[in-house]
């Protein structure tokens, strides 16, 4: 899983909390929802940039909060989807394979 | 536009009468066919379509629909449009969103003396350079268009905003703090749900921009104003223990 933010996303800082919306809805319905983040999915969020995947985003909070990536690798995967089916990330199938057919 | 003008109890005037806001001015030109409203470079203009003979339903579209852009320009200024009733006691202001048909317009008209109304289903919160907010009315457009009485206020009349409070029914009065984060979602919300209503619509990229612009200022006045949910039932008073909630901000505010 390759995610990335999805374009007509826009975040915003409240009193230390990241809180989302999701701006695809055409004009005269409703925006999207609007959710907040705790603080790890904070975190994901912000380690979210097309090129890093699960693992790598995993491997890169183990490190700052020392513990293994084994340990929070489950907590990721589901802060991912739930972004993903919020419609806030996109989940691209990640790098195509290099190898001739 | 007389008739807009009336209905906001400002001086709006034809045929090429202006709103100015510290920062921005909408143009509102009336021709024989059309009405062109106009705020550049914040956002392109429009011509919306006007029948000479003033007949109500045209008259009370055009006028809606100006009033929809003038909503537009303000939100540039910082102004965010809540679905909210709103009261005031002096000093004290609380904004009270509500989606429709939830006690919007009955908690304006329940609230006894010293409190009073300064809108029923739309307000325009309105920062200032000190960082306070305040409120503004805007039209009931729903009672103008049903010719009931009321539904028009005078849109340069203003309160400070002590407090923003998401009301809903309840089987007890039961107020609580709400953090600021979940605030500026519901304050969102409540924005979009007036946005989503608003005519003349504008080119996808200014509309998109504009939910940017509201999100943003739903974001700001959540994190300077305390906000709380509050039910109660339909008859409830709500309005003293929301006093005595507030006692403390206003203190806080006072000082300051």
């Amino acid at each position: 899983m390759l995610p990335r933010r999805a374009d007509h996303v826009a975040t915003c800082r409240v009193a230390g909390a990241l809180v989302l919306i999701s701006l695809s809805a055409p004009a005269g319905e409703l925006a999207g929802d609007v959710c907040v983040l705790n603080d790890t999915g904070s975190e994901v969020w912000g380690l979210v940039d097309g090129r890093r995947d699960m693992a790598s985003i995993a491997g890169q909070l183990a490190k700052w909060h020392g513990v293994t990536a084994d340990a929070i690798e489950q907590d990721v995967a589901a802060t991912l989807e739930d972004l993903v089916s919020g419609g806030y990330l996109r989940s691209d199938a990640g790098p195509a394979d290099p190898s001739p057919p | 536009m007389s008739y807009l003008g009336d209905l906001m109890h400002a001086d709006v005037t034809a045929p090429a009468g202006s709103v100015r806001d510290s920062d921005t001015t909408v143009r509102i030109e009336s021709t024989s066919g059309t009405v062109r409203v106009s705020c550049e470079p914040l956002l392109p203009s429009v011509e919306l379509p006007y029948v000479k003979s003033l007949t109500r339903i045209s008259r009370f579209s055009a006028a809606l629909q100006v009033s929809g852009y003038l909503s537009r320009a303000l939100e540039h200024a910082g102004a965010l449009m809540l679905h909210a009733s709103f009261i005031r006691d002096g000093r004290l202001g609380v904004a009270l969103p509500a989606s429709g048909g939830t006690g919007k317009t009955t908690a304006a008209r329940r609230v006894p003396q010293p409190w009073s109304a300064l809108c029923d289903d739309a307000v325009l919160i309105v920062p200032d350079a000190e960082g306070s907010y305040w409120a503004h009315p805007w039209p009931t457009w729903s009672v103008i268009f049903n010719r009931e009485p009321d539904g028009t206020w005078p849109i340069r009349d203003s309160s400070p905003v002590t407090a923003v409070a998401f009301i809903g029914r309840g089987a007890t009065v039961d107020l609580r703090p709400l953090g600021p984060a979940a605030a500026a979602v519901r304050a969102t919300t409540s924005a979009e749900q007036l946005a989503a209503g608003r005519w003349p619509r504008l080119p996808e990229d200014t509309e998109q921009a504009g939910r940017v612009l509201r999100f943003e200022s739903a974001c700001s006045l959540a994190a300077a104003v305390p906000s709380f949910t509050l039910t109660y039932p339909r008859h409830a008073d709500f309005w003293t223990p929301l006093r005595a909630a507030l006692a403390p901000h206003l203190q806080a505010s006072s000082i300051s």
